[in-house]
């Protein structure tokens, strides 16, 4: 698998949106390519980012007695 | 071994460091990093569920697992923010695709996504000051892309629909879908760079 094909592939991973075909390849080979790896580590941080543009609400008391 | 800490010292603790304590059960870490994130944790699966109800489960389930297995994070794979905001979508989406409420995820109206999308100098008082630097430049960033790419990166990450199913969704062709999502993030990532680069994110 090139690298070119991947890397047009994990911005797409990143975001949850690539189909499954397309994510066995993209999870295939950064097991292999440092380099893929580190690009898609770098996709997947930009796109947890997406969330915190969420205008935050406050959770509700939740049940974590037993934890606390 | 005494492994308490105080209110004071998990306040001043970074993520990482809370998350080393967390696999001593110590409690205050814990409270600590539910402190710093639930509304985050919270409102993230809300945005993806548009449910208080199933929002609040999530959210519960996502940190009781925390405190049973803080090992599920692993600190060599990146930060525990980024982590635990993925878990969190991930998990959110599962529950929207198990339930087969997809068909709930309309496209937002002008009104929502200026709801879900507030002007980028609004300092959202609930966020610590650090989430509150990057949630202004997320927010710059997304309201600088052309309304077409927001709409399709929103539709995907909140939305949790595969490129296949904006594009029918959108009734736009598959590779119309492919460019902007690429060319989204591209403008995505450049205008994070600098916290990315300084691991910030």
């Amino acid at each position: 698998m090139e690298c070119m094909e991947v890397r047009d592939l994990l911005d797409a991973y990143a975001l949850g949106a690539a189909e499954a075909d397309e994510a066995n390849t993209v999870e295939e080979h950064v097991g292999d390519c440092v380099r893929c790896w580190s690009s898609l580590n770098e996709a997947q941080r930009a796109a947890a980012t997406i969330a915190l543009s969420t205008v935050l609400q406050r959770a509700p008391d939740m049940k974590l007695e037993r934890i606390r | 071994m005494n492994v308490s800490s105080s209110d004071s010292d998990c306040a001043e603790l970074g993520d990482e460091e809370l998350m080393q304590r967390l696999h001593h059960r110590d409690k205050l870490a814990f409270e600590a990093i539910f402190d710093r994130y639930g509304d985050l944790v919270y409102s993230t699966a809300l945005r993806v569920l548009r449910d208080a109800q199933l929002a609040e489960d999530v959210s519960q389930e996502i940190f009781v697992r925390l405190w049973r297995k803080p090992q599920s994070y692993v600190a060599e794979r990146g930060r525990f923010l980024t982590w635990l905001i993925s878990v969190t979508r991930n998990r959110a989406v599962d529950e929207v695709r198990s339930r087969g409420r997809r068909q709930r995820h309309e496209t937002a109206s002008p009104e929502e996504q200026e709801r879900e999308l507030p002007a980028s100098d609004a300092i959202d008082p609930a966020l610590n000051a650090q989430l509150a630097e990057q949630a202004l430049i997320v927010r710059a960033a997304l309201a600088e892309l052309p309304p077409e790419q927001r709409e399709i990166i929103e539709l995907a990450y909140f939305g949790g629909l595969t490129q296949q199913e904006i594009s029918d969704r959108l009734d736009q062709p598959l590779g119309t879908v492919k460019t902007r999502i690429r060319l989204g993030m591209q403008k995505l990532r450049a205008a994070l760079a600098p916290q990315i680069r300084s691991e910030q994110i």
